[in-house]
Formats: structure tokens, C-alpha cells, sequence
């Protein structure tokens, strides 16, 4: 026999809704030391994990991130921060299939240093925007601190992004790659 | 005998709260055009409620129940004839800030307020009060009649205008 596998349910879908008080939510975070000591700093990939959706993944590394989203489930979201801003190299979110797992969406990004330095970016849904890739010092892309951006996936093949970055000099720059 | 309606609960009621590990949102995106409105539920709290079209849309809110909340998003960017509206419902007002934001325009941004006392509608055109692809906003009940709007940014084109009437 095989079980199917559902997703577990909170509401009892009788039309009202639930309250969860008090929630806590689940906080990753990727730095040199701790839980997660080297996974997800440099070049060391992290792959996040569908039951860790809902959590707060915290760049908390001086040497950059690189961290994998799941394969989109509709629903699924994951929210990203930046502790510290690292040293030169960049802080990356990429999708787990760049052929087929897109980013659809747009962030504010501006600069501490120089006023009236908002802008927009979008990515399209499409290969051109598989990845946000943040480098503070020497792209203008993003990645100071209390950069904060959400990934939510609305699809199979999309995550939809909402999100402030900031960088600390030089004009904002589109953060949005192809690979 | 009458059973009392009560709204379910994650957590038993202790003070330590709850964890909710691996939590999924619910996310709508209806077939509808800013002609045909989608009426907000109050058990589609928390939703991520996306317009699809370049036709627009138009949602409904619940009438304003503290703690309710939903965020709204633009996959497709709405034409310039068009619009994607959310409004509250009879009563209530929408309190608070948007950030718009011009794509083509080096250092765009601009801050637009809703008073919590005329405003019921955010609408966006397409153009100067955003609707392209990205727009994004949360409004979450306060009150019985004030719905807050936060993490709000419209991305638009031309020169900035309020999205709140």
C-alpha cells in the first residue's frame, strides 16, 4: 500500500481560519561558527530544505554565501537578511534548477551614503533571472547590512521576490543574473 | 445545544508560544479582471494574493478584523488602460506608506501616504501609481475599521503618483 504524502494542515477548513500565537519561527543562519559553522559561507553551496520553509536565513559570513533554494512547491517562502555585509565577495540566492526555476518579482535597493539613491529592479520569470546575487563592495548589487528580501514560490517553476537591499556607495545596481 | 464558533489555535495557550516548522502559504491567483472582483475571505487570511493579468483586478477586502493580514503582488504587469485595485470593505480605511518607484528612472523613489480616514482604495494604473511586474504590499487589520499597509513598494512609470484614494 502506499500512503500519499500530504502536506499537514493547521486549519480544519471550516472557514475561519486559525491563530497560531506566540509562533516562533525557525532562523538559519550561516556564518564561520555555530549550528551551521562553513555550510553556506564562500563557496560552500547550502541547499535549503522544503520543511525549512518559513525560516529566516541570516548571512552572517564576512567571506560571501551561496545558498540553493528547493525546488519550488506553491507556497513555500524563505526570508533572507544580512547581519553583516561580507568583504568583497558576493551573497547568492539561486534557484535549484536554472533551466526551469525562475525569479519573477522586484526589490527597492538604495545607498547609505548617498541620498535619493532609490531604485527598482525586476526580474522577468524567465532563464534571465535565476539568481540575486549581492555584492556590496564592488558591484553596488546589494548586501549591507540589513539587507532583507522574500522568496516565495507561486509555482512549479517561480519564486516571487519582494525585497529592500542597500548597498554602501556607488549607484544601486541590478542584483538579477542568469546564472 | 449551540457550539460555540471559536477560531482554531496553533498553540495550547501556555506563555512559550509555538514553532511552525516548514509552513507553506496559501497563494491565490484567480482568473479576474479590475471588472470582476475577487472578495476576500477571512479564512484566506495570510494569502499571497497575486493579479495575473493585464486586464488588472480587483480585490475585496474583509471587513477589518484585528490580526488579519494579506499581501498583494503583480505577476503581470497591468496595461495602462487598466487597473488592479484592492479596497477595503464599507467602514474601514487603509492606514500608512507605499514606496513607488519609476523602473526607467535613476533615483525614482518616492513616499505616498495613506490617512486612515478617507483612503479605501490602493490602485494601481499601470503607469504613475504602479502595477507593473513586482508591486507588492502587505495590509493587515488593526482595528475593526483601520487596515495598516506595510512593506509596500509599486513599481510604475513616469513620475510617481499616490496609489491611495
Amino acid at each position: 500500500m502506499t500512503i500519499t504524502a500530504e502536506l499537514q494542515s493547521i486549519s480544519s477548513q471550516d472557514g475561519d481560519g486559525s491563530i497560531a500565537k506566540g509562533i516562533h519561527r525557525e532562523v538559519i543562519t550561516f556564518s564561520a561558527v555555530g549550528v551551521n559553522a562553513g555550510a553556506g559561507i564562500g563557496a560552500v553551496n547550502y541547499q535549503l530544505k522544503p520543511d525549512q520553509s518559513g525560516a529566516l536565513i541570516v548571512f552572517n559570513s564576512l567571506t560571501g554565501n551561496l545558498v540553493t533554494l528547493p525546488t519550488p512547491v506553491r507556497g513555500m517562502w524563505f526570508e533572507f537578511i544580512n547581519q553583516i555585509a561580507a568583504t568583497s565577495v558576493e551573497t547568492k540566492v539561486i534557484t535549484n534548477d536554472i533551466t526551469a526555476e525562475f525569479i519573477l518579482g522586484s526589490v527597492i535597493q538604495g545607498s547609505a551614503t548617498i541620498t535619493q539613491s532609490m531604485d527598482v529592479f525586476t526580474a522577468d520569470g524567465t532563464s534571465n533571472h535565476v539568481s540575486i546575487s549581492m555584492n556590496v563592495h564592488t558591484a553596488a548589487t546589494g548586501g549591507a547590512v540589513g539587507n532583507h528580501f522574500i522568496m516565495t514560490a507561486i509555482s512549479a517553476t517561480q519564486w516571487y521576490i519582494k525585497g529592500m537591499l542597500q548597498v554602501s556607495g556607488g549607484d544601486a545596481t541590478d542584483p538579477f543574473a542568469a546564472s | 445545544m449551540t457550539i460555540a464558533s471559536e477560531v482554531e489555535r496553533l498553540d495550547t495557550g501556555d506563555s512559550e508560544g509555538c514553532k511552525y516548522r516548514g509552513g507553506h502559504r496559501e497563494v491565490l491567483t484567480p482568473t479576474q479582471t479590475d471588472l470582476i472582483p475577487y472578495i476576500l475571505k477571512v479564512e484566506e487570511s495570510g494569502a499571497l494574493c497575486l493579479s495575473g493579468s493585464a486586464e488588472g483586478a480587483a480585490w475585496t477586502l474583509p471587513s477589518a478584523e484585528a490580526g488579519l493580514w494579506y499581501e498583494f503582488g503583480a505577476t503581470v504587469s497591468v496595461t495602462s488602460t487598466e487597473v488592479y485595485s484592492v479596497t477595503t470593505a464599507s467602514g474601514d480605511f487603509i492606514k500608512g506608506v507605499i514606496v513607488g518607484g519609476n523602473l526607467t528612472a535613476d533615483s525614482s523613489g518616492d513616499v505616498f501616504t495613506g490617512d486612515g480616514s478617507t483612503h479605501v482604495t490602493i490602485t494601481s494604473n499601470g503607469g504613475t501609481t504602479g502595477g507593473l511586474i513586482g508591486d507588492s504590499f502587505v495590509l493587515t487589520a488593526i482595528s475593526d475599521t483601520i487596515w495598516v499597509v506595510t512593506q509596500g513598494v509599486n513599481v510604475g512609470s513616469g513620475t510617481n503618483a499616490t496609489p491611495f484614494a
